[in-house]
């Protein structure tokens, strides 16, 4: 492992030889699944690809983090996910959308900030919300984590046969609210899933600044919660420990936290890079490039013999054509109406009080009473 | 006439809002033992269960996200802090998402979660027991604002919070738990933005909230011994405001006072003075005033308590000033 691989857990270490990781499978893992995974990841790759080339046209009008290179764990949570599931995200949500909500077109129209958006154009990128799919962005880092805590406590009073999910970095471990939250879930036996794409650091700053101990997992586990921790550019473990910790949450046997060990080429921020600021080495970012998780997939697939060249390339040119079409659409949508300000931000209607209460008069005030004086506690 | 104190009248909304709706939850710290929060939520406990009445962790921040999930899965939750300056502890979850779920959404989801704080005085509560913040939560589009200070208000008030469809910070000032007032036995509503006008008088309007309408009403009884007559209005809330009931009291007495149990700057009472500016500024008979809060932290020591706060005698000789 080349200096500079600072972020990644050592428990890994084992798993490289010469700069490669090594450890990959398929045992278990049927071909199919297989396939689902690198469709999965290439989907996400080309979308955002295609977002970074043409974001220079300045159509797209909002802050967009790109995750590209860390499309296993996305991968792995889309498998394990399921509609009557909610998942909340931090910023860098497109991977996580992907996850939930599969479609191109209501995130991508969203970024253009079109009426056909999924959160009508108000949001964007990192505050995107579909709510018809139980998915939900936010950017302020990790006051989602809490908000889908709230949503499995009342799975759990009411019942309902779901989970929440929380989709974050390990910049998000570093606030307050997600150390609460894990108190709380493990206290509550919550049905949570808590997912951690480590990619090492907060926008420029490494972990190793931010944190004394690294092994944010072992943390989790001293708080009373279960924890496991991958190499998270491995497609198919990443499904494997997913899709297993998923199961015991729906078994009832309540919340997990689940940390992917990954990078992300990309600046924190936008297509443009921001390497220039020199807050990573180039040695760590082509360590991970060339253990880029679709190429590490696709290598494995192709040795074995689940796959043809023909197929990838075959599909490579269809989610092209299809992302063409989306983003050509988009472009045509159109833009929000005016709107009326207060509709947006309070309620019109009131059907449960005017369904419950009466409507009363109050009879008269007299003022001259004594004030309640607190007493000592 | 049957009467209740003021807790009394909150405690009543709770009892009945959880019978009533099996979807309203009561969440804070201490909310299960018999103190309940000043008696404002003694008895939940024994009627609805340890799941809808719930203990929490010393965790304000991660207590209101949760509650913004509970919302957005159909659940009422009421979150009580038996002092408001630990929910500051939340305002990330109150800013940067309650107050805009519903904008971010597209309109598409409201979230109706009550949010109670009590605030003291007196006592020595000294600078981390006493303050209102309601200024800070009125700023905030999405929120709405309660300031009940009446019996019959508080009971309306968080009966209309709970069954209403967005979120509320209901501020609850201590000093008044103990007033008591006639409050109706079956549920009702108080709504928001719908001010009351306590007292009628054609020479001088003074606009209260909270605390200080109680305050203005006896600075107004004071007034009449000496033949003004001020005319006392309750806004009720900080958040919507009733904007037509301050014009038109304005536009009866052409002379404004505001009583805000808040600091001076940048507060609701410099709202409602703008408010009038704005609309009748040159048609005033006088300046218009403020009685505020100074500008300071609350002190301890119980002779600079009595400097703190402002008197009714001190609201009735702003108002004199004027005439």
């Amino acid at each position: 492992m080349p200096n500079g691989v600072c972020t990644m857990n050592s428990n890994f270490s084992q798993l490289i030889k010469d700069g490669r990781y090594i450890g990959m499978s398929l045992d278990g893992v049927d071909g199919d699944t297989v396939w689902q995974l690198y469709v999965f990841m290439q989907r996400l790759r080309l979308l955002e690809n295609a977002i970074a080339a043409l974001y220079s046209e300045q159509q797209m009008r909002c802050p967009v983090h790109f995750c590209d290179g860390q499309e296993a764990i996305s991968a792995g949570l889309a498998l394990a996910i399921r509609d009557s599931d909610h998942l909340f995200s931090h910023h860098r949500t497109h991977g996580f959308y992907l996850a939930k909500c599969r479609e191109f077109k209501p995130l991508i129209d969203e970024i253009y900030g079109r009426i056909s958006g999924a959160s009508g154009g108000v949001a964007g990128s990192q505050d995107i919300s579909y709510c018809e799919m139980n998915f939900h962005g936010g950017a302020i880092l990790a006051g989602s984590i809490g908000i889908a805590a709230g949503v499995a406590r009342a799975m759990q009073i009411k019942n309902i046969p779901a989970l929440a999910f929380a989709g974050f970095g390990d910049g998000a471990v570093d606030e307050g609210v997600f150390w609460e939250t894990v108190n709380y879930a493990a206290l509550q036996k919550l049905p949570l899933v808590l997912v951690c794409e480590n990619n090492g650091y907060s926008a420029f700053s490494p972990q190793n600044k931010r944190q004394a101990v690294m092994d944010i997992s072992a943390k989790v586990r001293a708080f009373g919660m279960q924890a496991h921790s991958f190499f998270g550019n491995d497609a198919v473990e990443s499904h494997r420990v997913i899709s297993q910790a998923v199961g015991a949450v729906r078994r009832g046997e309540g919340p997990v936290f689940l940390e992917g060990h990954t990078f992300r080429w990309s600046g924190h921020v936008g297509p443009e890079g921001d390497d220039q600021y020199q807050y990573r080495s180039m040695q760590e970012l082509a360590f991970w490039k060339d253990n880029c998780p679709i190429k590490l997939l696709e290598e494995k697939m192709l040795e074995e013999g689940l796959v043809k060249q023909q197929a990838i390339d075959d599909l490579v040119r269809q989610i092209g054509q299809e992302l063409d079409q989306a983003f050509a659409e988009a472009k045509q949508s159109p833009f929000p109406e005016p709107v009326d300000w207060h509709a947006m931000n309070y309620a019109t209607q009131t059907p449960k009080a005017d369904e419950l209460l009466a409507e009363e008069k109050s009879s008269g005030f007299d003022q001259n009473q004594d004030l309640a004086i607190p007493g000592p506690y | 006439m049957r009467e209740l104190a003021y807790n009394q009248a909150i405690n009543e909304a709770l009892h009945q809002a959880m019978g009533l709706d099996e979807d309203v939850m009561v969440v804070g710290q201490l909310v299960d033992y018999r103190s309940g929060i000043f008696g404002t939520t003694t008895g939940l406990l024994e009627e609805y269960g340890s799941e809808r009445v719930q203990d929490f962790p010393v965790a304000e921040s991660l207590m209101t996200q949760a509650a913004i999930g509970e919302a957005q899965m159909g659940m009422r939750p009421v979150l009580t802090h038996q002092r408001l300056d630990f929910m500051i502890y939340s305002m990330d979850a109150v800013a940067n998402w309650m107050s805009l779920w519903r904008f971010k959404s597209n309109g598409k989801q409201s979230l109706p979660i009550t949010i109670m704080g009590v605030v003291g005085r007196g006592w020595g509560q000294g600078p981390q027991h006493s303050k209102s913040f309601h200024g800070w939560f009125s700023h905030l589009p999405g929120i709405k604002v309660a300031m009940p200070a009446t019996p019959f208000d508080a009971k309306g008030m968080m009966m209309e919070s709970v069954f209403g469809e967005d979120p509320v910070i209901f501020v609850a000032h201590r000093s008044l738990f103990s007033m008591r007032e006639h409050v109706p036995e079956m549920p009702y509503r108080v709504r928001f933005g719908e001010a009351m006008l306590r007292r009628p008088g054609k020479d001088v309007s003074i606009v209260a909230l909270g605390i200080m309408v109680p305050l203005a009403m006896q600075a107004a009884e004071l007034l009449a011994g000496e033949g003004i007559e001020a005319e006392v209005l309750d806004l009720r809330s900080a958040s919507p405001l009733d904007k037509e009931a301050i014009l038109a009291t304005a536009q009866r007495t052409k002379r404004l006072v505001v009583a805000d149990p808040a600091w001076q700057t940048a507060g609701v009472a410099a709202e409602v003075i703008s408010l009038v500016s704005e609309h009748m500024g040159a048609d005033l008979a006088a300046n218009p005033a403020r009685l505020c809060l100074p500008d300071s932290h609350t002190p301890m020591s119980q002779t600079l308590e009595e400097q703190y706060y402002p008197t009714e005698q001190d609201l009735a000789d702003l108002c004199k000033k004027m005439l």
